[in-house]
């Protein structure tokens, strides 16, 4: 683990009177510790809030749903995708080019996952999952549908599953990445899948300048399932904030 | 001429490759000016998704706005909305900015089926705080119930060699290629780049819904407009991660007399108050939000992540209306 790329863990600023001249010397102190160190401290934080989503607390009257479900009568342990369950395309932070040291090669940036649900009966205990995936390919690294969570999977530090939820009052959930890293609250793509999900996108800057550019355009996708439909799953929160660590 | 944007962020090597006495590569150069390409040419993620769940009536046309701080190089922004039709045959239209001309996408009603639909707004380079603007209208059959909204700038292929996106040639890096004083190349253009990056986590927080169905209250005592606070955490700043400064806005308007917002992280309370009785992006103040500590596994310092809480009451009127929340950061360069 490191604090990040840069020298310090923090920026110097550097003003146009240090270098603006033409025929002075550059100032190594200057371009270690300002501009190099400050290029990569910023490049750390970089990372995007791509999901701050919450339902309303139901306290003022209107202003949309408060909170997100299943089908009304799910069949038991079957997954399910939630009511704005579907959190994206949008375009994935990476590492990655031949330059810097080799264990930031190909790395996307991490991701800070929240989830917020609760179960509408106890007698019905539910499991939530996150797969952070392109769409379309959900389906694939979600886990048996019944039953304990398998051991871990190489490559599926993808894929949080929460515990089982048994309460019906709304917590933030803790669970797991079902990957090697077992994060409690963050998930990882691996450089292989990174480069296996990248495509070519419409970047036009104008109607008669077309552009394209290469993505790894992902969605967050929100499951749930649950042992006896008494028992339906909700959810109130999810969030998703990008960040620069490895 | 113009500067590509690579696809992925180098991360050059500065520990060994820059120290007194030795001459600096010129790989080192170029890697330096191809990671401030990379951050100028990013979009950022101007309207993080937020849940809606409003529906809107068949033939409505419903405005969604959202206050934010675009980076100055965007020329794209990519909305993407998560919606259900209610009757098969359900359509949505799409319009970027308000008002304009409308793409009609058909919709699914099935709620494990649906799509969410990429609706692309060329938009020419500005700067500064400004309301954003979605037409979402329900057309075809039945109601449209709108799931989730989100809005990206999309990265830029290329980036110009101006004062407006700060582009490095990265060629007048290459080894061997002489250093010289000019705008937008050599050493001097990686150091103007760097002056002027544009790296900001630029909205933590956005929530809107149209007007027509704001949400209200009459109550004198501050109520919670969400669930729960949400968590958020700000870009690391310095290795004793103080607090970075965002902005809190409310689209909020008065019954009469004057209405209040607030809005509350870990470091404290900000609030301002209204009287206008029609609606106005109030600025309800400046939060300290606390910073990631890259050294921890999901970045969050001392295990503790930091929330914001958005809250709104009526003052002296009868009451209160918000249709819109944003925590922006607007100033250069994170």
């Amino acid at each position: 683990m490191t604090a990040g790329t840069s020298l310090l863990g923090y920026p110097v600023q550097i003003g146009t009177a240090t270098y603006g001249a033409a025929d002075d010397p550059v100032d190594t102190a200057i371009m270690r510790a300002g501009v190099g160190n400050g290029l990569l401290h910023y490049a750390d934080g970089a990372g995007q809030m791509r999901i701050s989503a919450c339902y309303q607390s139901g306290l003022l009257t209107g202003g949309g749903g408060s909170s997100g479900t299943v089908e009304s009568t799910p069949n038991a342990n079957q997954w399910y995708l939630l009511e704005g369950g579907i959190l994206g395309p949008w375009p994935l932070t990476c590492y990655g080019d031949a330059t810097g040291p080799s264990d930031f090669k190909g790395y996307p940036y991490r991701c800070r996952v929240y989830l917020r649900g609760k179960t509408t009966n106890a007698s019905g205990s539910c499991v939530f999952a996150l797969v952070l995936c392109p769409l379309g390919r959900s389906l694939e690294y979600l886990p048996a549908p019944s039953g304990a969570p398998s051991p871990p999977i190489n490559f599926r530090d993808h894929v949080w599953i929460s515990s089982a939820v048994t309460s019906t009052s709304f917590a933030w959930l803790t669970g797991a990445s079902r990957g090697p890293l077992d994060f409690a609250n963050a998930i990882q793509v691996r450089p292989e899948l990174a480069q296996d999900w990248t495509t070519t996108e419409n970047a036009n800057e104008t109607s008669s300048t077309l552009r394209t550019v290469d993505q790894v355009l992902v969605a967050l996708h929100v499951y749930a399932r649950t042992s006896n439909n008494a028992g339906v799953p909700t959810v109130s929160a999810v969030s998703l904030e990008e960040f620069g660590g490895r | 001429m113009s500067a590509n944007v690579p696809h992925l962020r180098p991360v050059p090597e500065i520990d060994t490759a820059i120290r007194a006495g030795e001459p600096v590569r010129g790989d080192t150069w170029m890697g330096l000016g191809g990671l401030a390409n990379w951050m100028n040419g990013h979009g950022s993620m101007i309207v993080p998704w937020h849940f809606s769940g409003h529906t809107i009536s068949n033939g409505a046309t419903d405005t969604y706005r959202y206050n934010v701080s675009p980076k100055a190089q965007t020329r794209m922004r990519v909305w993407v909305v998560l919606a259900r039709a209610n009757s098969v045959g359900g359509q949505l239209e799409i319009a970027a900015p308000s008002g304009a001309s409308r793409t009609t996408y058909r919709l699914s009603t099935v709620r494990d089926r649906v799509v969410p639909v990429v609706f692309r707004e060329l938009v020419t380079t500005s700067t500064g705080t400004q309301e954003i603007t979605l037409d979402l209208k329900a057309s075809g059959t039945g109601t449209v119930t709108v799931d989730a909204v989100s809005c990206y700038e999309q990265t830029r292929a290329s980036i110009g060699l101006d004062t407006t996106d700060w582009g490095v040639d990265l060629e007048s890096l290459r080894p061997r290629q002489p250093i010289f004083d000019a705008a937008n190349v050599s050493h001097p253009g990686v150091c103007d780049a760097y002056d002027n990056l544009d790296a900001r986590r630029t909205s933590l927080l956005q929530w809107s819904v149209p007007t027509g169905d704001s949400a209200h209250t009459t109550s004198a005592s501050y109520l919670a407009l969400f669930e729960t606070p949400l968590r958020v955490l700000a870009p690391i700043r310095n290795v004793s991660l103080s607090p970075m400064d965002y902005v809190a806005y409310a689209y909020i308007k008065a019954t009469g007399g004057s209405v209040f917002a607030q809005a509350t992280t870990a470091a404290g309370a900000v609030s301002n108050s209204t009287s206008s009785t029609s609606y106005t992006w109030l600025n309800v103040g400046t939060l300290s939000v606390a910073c990631e500590d890259l050294s921890a596994s999901d970045g969050v310092p001392a295990g503790s992540v930091d929330t914001i809480k958005i809250e709104v009451k009526v003052g002296t009127g009868t009451r209160v209306d918000i249709a819109g929340v944003s925590v922006i950061r607007e100033t250069k360069p994170q």
